[in-house]
């Protein structure tokens, strides 16, 4: 009995991907602000208040991106939208990979939560908010998961000094 | 976490030692008048008996609980030290061996694991990050467990080899008073100003609360 | 049989009992090591007695943990240290802090700083784990032995 050969997932092609954007303009036009491939990776770039529709778009769509892998953040303070959202969607049925981009905003950074498409999101977006101070509306327990609970601050943030304290040397001068 | 207890909570503090327990802590002025050939007999075995079989509990918190755990295994038996036996309840252990990086939030766990045990008490403090935070100088991690709990030996290394961590255990043992040495009452004396100095630095530390249970 | 499966196991741990223990015996008998173990640091001198760091800092510039400091200071006619335009005047390395990578060694232009084997470092305070440049030019007192497969090996410990 011999085991099966390993099929190899057919990776994007980036006819098949850009699908990808007319799937979520369909379900909600407008929504998707730019998209590029770069390095064979194909990302699209989503408002951020219609992140909840592309996410079901995609999820229940034809390609069918049914894992989340992780949902991330970074911060450009020099942006206008400041904390630029990532979340990077698979696709186990086909084996399509793609990366969508939300900004969330710079004073009050806010977005809808994708716990209700991929419940892995959960402590995805709490570390988010944890790091970063991102808010997700509809989060079902938006709290603090790595610092501690009454930690002040979001540390990841760019202007959050490292912290720490001097190294100790002899008092010699 | 239920183990943060919440702003405002009042801080109920055990009784951190008792002299008429702690052997070692009692006044050396009366040590050394309470000292007779047999009362020191005594004292080199208790000492003997302390140092032989000391109980470690289980504290790796990260890599260099790796390194701990090999002491452990056969080719640096730390069973002929007696310390193999790892309790898993604090309140059975002598030392403890802080053996990985500290963060903010783990540590008013360790201070309360620390509350747990019973004196005579141990603290090694094993690696750089237990040590002084090592090379992660930053807001997450405490720069040194010393910070939260009096430490006897420190350990550097990263991870220090297993080798290097019974070498600490056996310069606590001679602290401790291992091979008949009684500890001078010097060092007695200097291990109870460390601890009064240590309790007045750390006296307003909310950390230092905790259910006296 | 469930009975001989028993008295098999039983016969593995007699015959274990039966050979020779791999526990190495430690205070008694260092662990050898390898040859590129990074343990205690050591600075070095020229053979004339000079030291070979000149100060540049590069190893405090390399060290990940940030946990040496150096000072420099012109070398004059009359108290020359090292070899070049500067010395160290003061050389300190937090070991509590040191994370042993050896960068600090990779970086030395002089080879003034290398990383030898003693891994016994352990001292009852964090002050004492700071150690000063007259700590460092010494060899470390006790080094371990080299493993004997090591080709010129065994080298007796202090003879590296």
């Amino acid at each position: 009995m011999g085991r099966p050969a390993r099929k190899r997932r057919p990776e994007g092609r980036a006819g098949e991907l850009s699908d990808v954007s007319t799937q979520i303009e369909a379900t909600s036009p407008g929504a998707v602000v730019q998209e590029f491939e770069d390095h064979g990776e194909l990302t699209v770039e989503v408002r951020a208040d219609r992140i909840l529709e592309a996410a079901r778009a995609l999820k229940n769509g034809p390609s069918q991106f049914t894992l989340l892998s992780g949902v991330t953040c970074a911060d450009f303070p020099d942006e206008p939208g400041r904390f630029r959202l990532a979340y990077h969607l698979r696709s186990v049925q086909t084996g399509g990979r793609v990366r969508l981009r939300a900004w969330a905003g710079g004073l009050d950074p806010q977005i809808d939560s994708v716990t209700s498409v991929w419940p892995g999101a959960d402590w995805q977006e709490r570390e988010v908010f944890d790091q970063f101070g991102v808010r997700f509306h509809g989060h079902p327990d938006l709290c603090r998961i790595l610092n501690p609970l009454d930690w002040d601050g979001h540390p990841l943030r760019r202007d959050y000094p490292i912290g720490g304290e001097e190294v100790q040397f002899t008092d010699a001068v | 976490m239920a183990l943060i207890p919440p702003p405002g909570a009042p801080i109920r503090r055990s009784p951190r030692t008792d002299d008429a327990i702690d052997w070692d802590l009692r006044d050396p002025e009366a040590l050394e008048a309470s000292r007779g050939i047999l009362t020191t007999t005594v004292e080199k075995a208790i000492a003997w008996a302390q140092t032989s079989a000391i109980w470690p509990a289980t504290f790796g918190l990260a890599c260099c609980s790796i390194e701990m755990m090999h002491t452990l295994s056969p080719r640096l038996d730390m069973g002929r030290f007696g310390a193999e036996y790892f309790r898993g309840t604090p309140r059975q252990a002598d030392l403890m061996i802080v053996a990985g990086r500290l963060t903010q939030k783990m540590a008013p766990v360790v201070r309360h694991i620390y509350d747990q045990m019973l004196e005579p008490k141990w603290v090694i403090s094993m690696g750089a990050c237990a040590s002084t935070g090592g090379v992660f100088n930053n807001y997450a991690v405490l720069q040194g467990c010393d910070k939260v709990i009096p430490v006897d030996v420190y350990v550097p290394g990263c991870p220090p080899r297993p080798e290097s961590l019974m070498e600490g255990i056996d310069i606590l043992r001679k602290k401790i008073g291992a091979n008949g040495q009684v500890p001078s009452s010097e060092l007695i004396a200097a291990r109870r100003a460390e601890r009064a100095e240590w309790d007045a630095q750390h006296a307003s530390d909310a950390l230092k609360g905790g259910p006296a249970n | 049989m469930g009975r001989l499966d028993a008295l098999k196991g039983f016969g593995v741990t007699f015959r274990t009992l039966l050979t020779k223990p791999v526990t190495i015996g430690y205070p008694e008998h260092k662990t050898p090591v390898y040859p590129r173990f990074r343990g205690r640091h050591r600075l070095w001198l020229h053979d004339d007695g000079l030291e070979k760091c000149v100060g540049c800092s590069l190893c405090a510039a390399a060290c990940p943990a940030d946990c040496i400091r150096v000072v420099a200071e012109e070398n004059t006619p009359e108290h020359r240290v090292s070899a070049g335009e500067r010395y160290a005047r003061i050389y300190e390395i937090n070991m509590a802090r040191c994370i042993f990578c050896g960068y600090c060694e990779i970086a030395c232009p002089f080879d003034a700083i290398t990383l030898e084997h003693s891994y016994e470092l352990s001292e009852y305070t964090r002050e004492a784990l700071i150690y000063t440049k007259d700590v460092l030019l010494e060899p470390a007192p006790k080094q371990p032995p080299l493993h004997s497969n090591v080709p010129g090996g065994p080298i007796p410990p202090g003879e590296a």
